[in-house]
């Protein structure tokens, strides 16, 4: 039995070595299709790599920008800083608390932000945040032995073989990347972590699939977590839920549980009951404002923030 | 608790480890392992654990007094006891439904009808299997074959035991129960041949049988959309997928057991290997076949007897055996083709003319054996179609529409992994099981004859397939359903 054991050690090292050098041949050499469980997205679909990077580069904010994409296409840090405030948008794809805890555990002491704008949409708390897991670990700078943290709460090999593909890479230099300011419609602002998509308009639909949200009890927890970690810093928080169109608005059944449950946790504010805006004008998808919504929202959230944060 | 899982992975070392540390005592093994399966099982539904303990209780007394009783007539009345317990609560979960259902069919056709009786049965799962492990404990005694256990738990972990529980092998009790009587031990040997055997079973589950079924399931939910060449591929990766998932269980299981020093018998023989129906059978679940052979189809007279009775035991079986798949007319169907295609060979008596692995001794078959071999392939995928479609017209109208569209297009499907990375992945299998054919499976012994540097190459180079190309989402193996 103790020979076993033994060779079983020998055997799970040399086979670790074996998978690393595969993962890092295939990630790099194969083709597409050969790559079922890799999921290794330089720059992603929101310029995560270049706002990752200049995350690392961050001093001294006044206002650090948390959420999904709702947050990095909805809050514009050039309308910051037009007010005299330093912000950085660390938003990223689909993320989720899960996610956004790792990024603050990150980034907080780089960014040093006096407040917290954390954007939340109800679908952020209902699934694991695997998509936006992939997304970050792909486009961090370096990875190391607290990003492998995120397969505790996901544990998927999809993560696992990403993470340390990533790892691989980062540790090599094999692949270097350079992100390109504008991709497709998306220009980014750089230093400021916001993404401008040229404007384009919404075309409302008249049917809507509604549906309840199941708000997962284990975000709840890691968003609970996150604000401990803020208050622990002394950072104050605001909460918002940005506007989305009011087609995405009322399929949602049980908002008014939403916002309960959020309002328990901090100071929340939701700008689909204060903003008054137009479906077809302010959005270019059902969910995200094009830039003529999102002057009115990031005007909307600073006001808020000179009001209820007195020292700005 | 299903093998492909992360708790599968935390559950195993934790039974593994408290096991061995009371290698001294086959009494606490086997309270450890009793507890353990229960776990296993209670970790699906624990609400099921009563029935399993009671077909256990029930059978357990039976089979005391079947041993200390000597006239004829009570034995068998002991015998029908377990028989009507244990087919009846395996009749109520899996067949009550769909005999209600088809006698107010019945009835409605001549005008009568009924309201509606169906229950929301749940199946609990593995029934089918543990059902017929008991049987064949309490058959057994009976024919004096067998004499019973005095200890409950040894006879409670023989009935419960969790790496064969849900799906099988069909453990016969003269096999499995004195194995819970001696002392077990465990050398490297055992350690590494459990682990590989674990290993290869993980590989054509996770990586072979989830991603044909991914394929599978969009063509068979809409064949109507998809062309010939489409239809007829996705009835060949569902031979794959059924295999895939079947064998590998039976792999993960067997293997699992050797890891606490027990012998499970082998369950699938390279049966896509075989050079006609009858060897198909013989390769094919033979846990199940073989339980069927001495329990059904000798008493009732096998191949002896006019060849009308013949006719009518081959029929028997092979019904017997598709309804025991499931409570579906397509079962039986399948059952029944099964029984036609199996006819000719042996009223021809070449029906045992297969006994021996296919190309023993050389490395390529014979052009006569391979096209023997891709015959009886097809004939094996025809039969598929119908344990697969949603009922017997669905499965014509599949056969219609593989005639009605061009079968001569390249199968394109949008599916996570593509089409020709699976069929790659096919081969690949293919290629081992072929040339581990001799072999109890196909990586047996494999430290006899290569070095231990390639060796440890194709585990790892096996477990990053298995890491890169398995099938993310959490599936469930097919034969759990019966």
């Amino acid at each position: 039995m103790k020979k076993s054991f033994i060779k079983l050690i020998y055997f799970f090292l040399f086979c670790g070595l074996i998978y690393a050098g595969l993962i890092f041949i295939v990630g790099n050499f194969a083709p597409q299709d050969f790559k079922r469980n890799l999921i290794y997205l330089k720059g992603g679909y929101g310029h995560t790599f270049s706002r990752l990077q200049d995350a690392s580069k961050q001093k001294k904010n006044d206002v650090l920008i948390l959420g999904s994409s709702l947050a990095y296409r909805g809050l514009d840090t050039r309308i910051f800083a037009g007010n005299g405030l330093k912000a950085f948008n660390l938003g990223s794809s689909a993320q989720t608390p899960m996610q956004t805890k790792l990024l603050l555990n990150i980034y907080l002491d780089i960014i040093q932000p006096d407040k917290v704008i954390y954007v939340v949409a109800p679908n952020d708390f209902t699934g694991n945040g695997l998509e936006a897991s992939l997304d970050i670990v792909a486009n961090l700078p370096e990875i190391n032995f607290s990003t492998f943290s995120l397969l505790a709460d996901n544990p998927q090999i999809k993560l696992f073989n990403t993470l340390l593909f990533s790892w691989l890479q980062s540790k090599t230099n094999f692949s270097l990347y350079d992100e390109p300011t504008r991709k497709g419609l998306d220009e980014y602002v750089r230093n400021g972590g916001f993404v401008e998509r040229t404007v384009t308009y919404f075309e409302p639909v008249n049917k809507i699939n509604f549906r309840t949200i199941n708000v997962q009890e284990k975000q709840i927890e890691e968003f609970q977590e996150i604000m401990q970690i803020l208050r622990k810093n002394n950072i104050e928080v605001l909460i918002v839920r940005p506007p989305v169109t009011s087609h995405s608005y009322n399929s949602i059944k049980n908002n008014d549980d939403f916002a309960e449950k959020i309002s328990d946790l901090g100071d929340f504010k939701d700008y689909n009951l204060s903003l008054k805006l137009t479906d077809s004008l302010h959005f270019y998808d059902s969910r995200h404002l094009n830039q003529i919504g999102v002057q009115e929202f990031t005007q909307a959230v600073i006001q808020d923030l000179k009001v209820n944060f007195k020292n700005l | 608790m299903l093998f492909n899982t992360f708790d599968f992975a935390l559950f195993l070392p934790v039974v593994f480890i408290v096991y061995w540390l009371f290698k001294r005592s086959i009494k606490i093994q086997n309270v450890i392992l009793l507890l353990a399966s229960y776990f296993f099982y209670a970790w699906w539904d624990w609400r099921f654990l009563g029935i399993i303990i009671l077909s256990t209780l029930v059978d357990y007394l039976i089979g005391l007094q079947l041993g200390s009783e000597s006239r004829q007539l009570k034995r068998k009345i002991l015998l029908w006891g377990s028989l009507i317990l244990n087919l009846g609560i395996l009749g109520f979960f899996k067949y009550f439904n769909f005999f209600i259902d088809n006698f107010k069919d019945a009835f409605s056709l001549m005008g009568a009808h009924f309201p509606d009786y169906t229950l929301n049965i749940l199946l609990p799962v593995g029934i089918s299997f543990y059902t017929f492990q008991t049987l064949s404990y309490t058959i057994d005694i009976y024919r004096n074959q067998l004499k019973p256990s005095k200890s409950f738990i040894d006879f409670a972990v023989y009935v419960s035991f969790f790496p064969q529980l849900v799906a099988g092998p069909i453990e016969r009790a003269s096999s499995l129960l004195p194995q819970f009587k001696r002392n077990r031990s465990i050398n490297h040997s055992d350690v590494s041949e459990g682990l590989r055997q674990i290993l290869w079973g993980l590989f054509k589950k996770m990586v072979i049988a989830d991603n044909c079924a991914e394929y599978v399931n969009i063509v068979f939910n809409d064949p109507g959309g998809q062309s010939g060449s489409v239809l007829v591929l996705a009835v060949i990766l569902f031979a794959f997928q059924i295999y895939g998932d079947f064998s590998g269980y039976s792999d993960i299981a067997i293997g699992t057991a050797r890891l606490f020093g027990f012998r499970l018998m082998q369950n699938f023989a390279f049966p896509y290997f075989s050079r006609d129906i009858a060897e198909f059978w013989r390769r094919w679940h033979i846990s199940l076949s073989s339980w069927f052979r001495d329990y059904l189809y000798v008493p009732i007279g096998g191949s002896r007897g006019s060849l009308i009775n013949q006719i009518r035991n081959v029929f028997v079986i092979f019904l017997v055996s598709g309804f025991w798949h499931g409570a579906n007319w397509t079962f039986l169907f399948w059952g029944g083709l099964n029984a036609i295609f199996f006819l000719p060979v042996l009223l021809r008596k070449r029906n045992r003319l297969h006994l021996d692995v296919v190309a023993k001794g050389r490395i390529f078959p014979s052009y006569n054996e391979l096209g023997k071999i891709i015959i009886t392939f097809i004939f094996i995928c025809f039969t598929w179609i119908f344990f697969r479609a949603r009922n017997i017209a669905a499965a014509f109208e599949y056969i219609g529409y593989i005639f009605d569209r061009g079968i001569y297009d390249i199968p394109q499907l949008d599916t996570l992994i593509s089409t020709k990375m699976l069929i790659s992945l096919i081969g690949l299998m293919s290629l081992i099981e072929w040339r581990g054919r001799t072999k109890l499976y196909a990586l047996e012994g494999l430290e006899n004859s290569l070095p231990q540097f390639p060796r440890w190459s194709f585990y790892s180079i096996l477990i990053f397939i298995i890491g890169m190309y398995m099938y993310t989402e959490e599936t469930a193996f097919i034969y759990f359903q019966f």
